[in-house]
């Protein structure tokens, strides 16, 4: 990243972490007991659960407020406020009036946090005033629920508006002059993002939504196949179909299984989804050796990912299954099958 | 009369360190450690050659692997990858130019203009002997350096361990940010914030858990591991493209006796050097081999030659490298701070088989550390024959492309996130983790400090509580105590000299400094 993208990204960072810390101040100072009892403990304001996250994120906010400033100073916040500026077109502001700017951002901020203390102390007296008039399981949930939980809510949202109004007006009057010269020279990386956009999709593919619901054995060698062909080919085509077979795939595993924990016959609909998805990753393989068959070195590259792909999960799931007796996330047709394999080859 | 007695007492504490540390081998030595010991040497030296698999990451995977089995064939599997991958980054570095690990990206300086004038082979040998050195000088550092530190840690109280956890954070945040310091601080809040996860120690409290149950134990440190430094490698090495690489063919390995006499104080001085950087909490092997080449280049009565394939460069950082393992193990068992990012996951590793390091390391498990050196010693000795034997099977690996393994590599993350605690939700964390790691890197933001605030945030946590209550909420007690004055001194030092003011002001200084030199020799100069 060149130092134009970085301060940028600085600023964002930082408006990010400046809004996470409050939030999660709040949180803290709200919901964790302060010298209240806890599990018939008397506590005292030093052992509280809420002091060392405070500290922390009180810590990271001061550091968040001064990447945000550093990061406006540079001119990160530039293309974010404004775009097309021309060099001097604004009167540029003092160092110290930055500085103040900042001051006033985190007196602003820390202002809210004690208002939202007291009018959460305030809450509290009233839901336990409301115990004596309703069913105290009610009362108590009252502080947490929807209509009161608007008002931390509201509050992050006006300081974000505060904070974003003053960078914005810090922004404005400070156009940067490092930025504006290197603007010419920043290029997107669509390779990279694509690239990147292409990983995680495949992981998330796996994780949230292949391994929880269909057996592990062809989660995993859909996910190598799909990961495999689209990197180490290097067609475009196939890495386009190789991918959209997954997502279908992940897409099909995900409304199937909703709809299986609804049936009757759960085991039988599973494994036959395990089924149709291993069909699907075998239609794809033939379909991308019968499209490489021509070229002699893609031939030899989708080999080589298939070969990968099979073998990985051939090897890792007795490994783990068998040798180190670990239980898989989900244990369907494929690892049912290499169980009753085991247990032929052991019986006899 | 009194020395002679001091004397003959050193000498039975030495002989009887010796015998027990002859013993622990013996007892360690066993088909089955011994197939262990060499299997994983040869595992961490392909980790560490290919380009894109790093230490850490081979010890995260192969910490999920030892789980189940004995302590010490464990502790042998995960030491012995630790210390092939830091050497094995070697290979690659000189045959390809393209360093396995960061940690040798120094060695690829000199390392490649040799491999191109066909010294490749000599410059390999070079560097398994200089690696082998290099690991048994920290050892024998941890050997002596380790009791003196226990000894010094056992008088810390809950303040000073407090102090100690924010020096480690502070300290690895400001040595490792490549950008602007507080990046590296704002890094270790985080990893300290994500420690608060889960119910806390003293009252069960559980913090910002959004009543998920799976939460409730806090957020596991093998999977942040696993998912802060696999996934942005695995996103990094494959979102930009892979060239095919050309390895060249070696010819005679074995290091010549006369050659390692020459530069046998360049070994000496990397071994020093990296045995203090690996020391220093968070600071990897990468400093330690940088920092090394540069004295190196400095002290070297021809400098121009660095960079056209000095020999003496490519000894001095994998030299540095390998001595900062044992470094970087002298704060992790003394006082359960991880001195480099692979010593953050085998801390993981150790926690996982119920070992807690720290002072008390030798009173709960008495002769851990003898035992943990033995190992490193039977690490290192593997490594070297691995080095000397393999060397010509390992370079064609190197053959494999990035686009094959790496995959694999995720696969793997992705089921040794699994098998630790046999929850989905540590395999959703590691992956939430890799990414938000990834755009952290991308930002420079350093991530050692992160996974350092992780693996202390419990200890800072505790500790500062703890103290607050022996000092009935008087917090002066954390200013006042002596350690803690010290501790306090250098994470102030480490803080201030990063403000602006301070930075010019060491600027002025240096430059009046150098002028009044320059004008000293001038005025010299005339008079002769």
């Amino acid at each position: 990243m060149n130092e134009t993208s970085l301060r940028k990204s600085d600023f964002k960072t930082g408006i990010f972490l400046v809004l996470f810390c409050i939030w999660f101040l709040l949180i803290t100072f709200v919901f964790m007991p302060f010298r209240e009892t806890y599990g018939g403990v008397n506590n005292v304001w030093y052992v509280s659960p809420w002091i060392f996250p405070a500290v922390v994120l009180s810590l990271l906010l001061i550091l968040a407020i001064f990447l945000t400033i550093n990061a406006v100073k540079c001119g990160g916040a530039q293309d974010i406020f404004i775009g097309g500026l021309e060099k001097g077109r604004f009167p540029q502001i003092s160092n110290l009036g930055i500085w103040l700017l900042g001051l006033i951002c985190a007196l602003s901020c820390s202002g809210c946090v004690y208002l939202v203390v007291k009018i959460n102390e305030k809450i509290l007296q009233l839901a336990e005033e409301a115990k004596w008039l309703a069913d105290p399981s009610t009362a108590e949930q009252l502080s947490w629920s929807d209509p009161l939980a608007f008002i931390p809510v509201t509050l992050v949202g006006a300081m974000a508006m505060v904070t974003g109004s003053l960078t914005t007006v810090t922004a404005i009057n400070k156009p940067s002059r490092a930025h504006l010269q290197s603007r010419e020279f920043e290029k997107p990386n669509r390779e990279l993002k694509t690239r990147f956009t292409i990983i995680v999709i495949l992981f998330c593919g796996l994780v949230y939504i292949l391994m929880p619901n269909i057996d592990f054995f062809v989660a995993t060698l859909s996910f190598l196949t799909a990961f495999t062909l689209s990197f180490h080919v290097g067609s475009q085509r196939i890495a386009r179909v190789a991918l959209g077979c997954y997502i279908c795939m992940c897409l099909i595993a995900f409304v199937i299984a909703i709809a299986i924990e609804y049936a009757a016959e759960q085991k039988a609909m599973r494994y036959a989804l395990d089924s149709a998805i291993l069909l699907g990753v075998l239609s794809c393989s033939i379909w991308v050796h019968v499209t490489c068959f021509s070229d002699p070195v893609a031939r030899m590259k989708s080999r080589e990912c298939l070969l990968v792909s099979w073998l990985t999960p051939l090897i890792l799931v007795p490994v783990f299954r068998f040798g180190l007796l670990v239980p898989l996330p989900n244990e369907g047709a494929v690892i049912e099958l290499m169980h009753v394999i085991r247990l032929a080859i052991t019986l006899g | 009369m009194e020395s002679l007695e001091a004397l003959v007492g050193l000498g039975v504490f030495a002989t009887d360190q010796l015998a027990a540390f002859g013993n622990q081998i013996a007892q360690l030595i066993t088909p089955v450690n011994v197939a262990v010991l060499f299997g994983c040497t040869i595992l961490g030296i392909v980790f560490g050659a290919m380009p894109g698999l790093t230490a850490t990451l081979g010890v995260a995977l192969l910490t999920t692997l030892t789980y189940g089995i004995d302590h010490n064939t464990a502790f042998i599997a995960l030491l012995s990858i630790y210390v092939g991958a830091v050497y094995g980054g070697s290979y690659s570095a000189i045959l390809l130019n393209i360093p396995g690990t960061s940690a040798a990206a120094a060695t690829a300086v000199d390392g490649y203009p040799l491999a191109l004038r066909g010294e490749g082979a000599r410059a390999l040998g070079m560097t398994t002997t200089a690696s082998l050195v290099g690991t048994v000088f920290g050892l024998l550092c941890l050997v002596i350096i380790a009791p003196v530190i226990i000894d010094l840690a056992l008088q810390f109280t809950s303040f000073e361990k407090f102090w100690l956890a924010m020096f480690g954070i502070v300290i690895s945040g400001t040595l490792t940010s490549k950008d602007l310091v507080y990046k590296g601080w704002i890094a270790g809040l985080i990893g300290l914030w994500l420690s608060t996860i889960g119910q806390e120690q003293l009252q069960t409290f559980p913090r910002y858990t959004q009543d998920f149950p799976e939460l409730q134990a806090g957020i596991a440190v093998v999977p942040v591991l696993i998912g802060a430094f696999g996934i942005p490698q695995i996103i990094k090495v494959l979102g930009h493209d892979v060239g095919k690489h050309v390895t060249t063919n070696l010819k005679r390995i074995l290091p010549e006796l006369k050659t390692i006499a020459k530069n046998m104080h360049h070994i000496l001085r990397s071994s020093s050097i990296g045995v203090f950087i690996g020391s220093i909490p968070g600071i990897g092997e990468d400093i330690a081999g940088w920092v090394s080449y540069g004295v190196a280049k400095n002290t070297s009565s021809h400098p121009e030659t660095f960079g056209k394939g000095e020999v003496s460069a490519v000894v001095s950082t994998e030299c540095a490298n390998n001595a900062c393992i044992g470094g970087a193990l002298i704060p992790l068992l003394t006082l359960g701070i991880p001195g480099s990012p692979p010593a953050a996951m085998l801390l993981g590793a150790l926690m996982l088989h119920n070992v807690t390091p720290g002072p008390m390391i030798e009173f709960e498990q008495p002769g851990f550390i003898l035992g943990f050196t033995a190992i490193l010693l039977l690490a290192a000795l593997a490594m070297w024959i691995c080095g000397m034997a393999l060397a010509r099977q390992v370079v064609k690996v190197l053959h494999i492309p990035p686009t094959l393994f790496l995959p694999v590599i995720g696969v793997l993350c992705v089921i040794g996130s699994y098998s630790l605690g046999l929850q989905m939700v540590n395999v959703y964390l590691m992956v939430a983790v890799g990414i938000t790691a990834y755009f952290l890197t991308e930002m420079e933001y350093p991530i050692a400090p992160l996974v350092i605030g992780v693996i202390l945030g419990p200890m800072a946590d505790e500790n500062l509580r703890r103290g607050l209550m022996v000092a009935n909420g008087d917090l002066s007690e954390f200013f006042v105590r002596p350690w803690c004055i010290g501790l306090l001194t250098i994470i102030s030092f480490a803080i201030l000299t990063q403000i602006p003011i301070a930075k010019r002001l060491q600027k002025k200084m240096w430059v009046t400094l150098i002028g009044k030199a320059n004008s000293q020799r001038a005025s010299r100069s005339s008079d002769e």
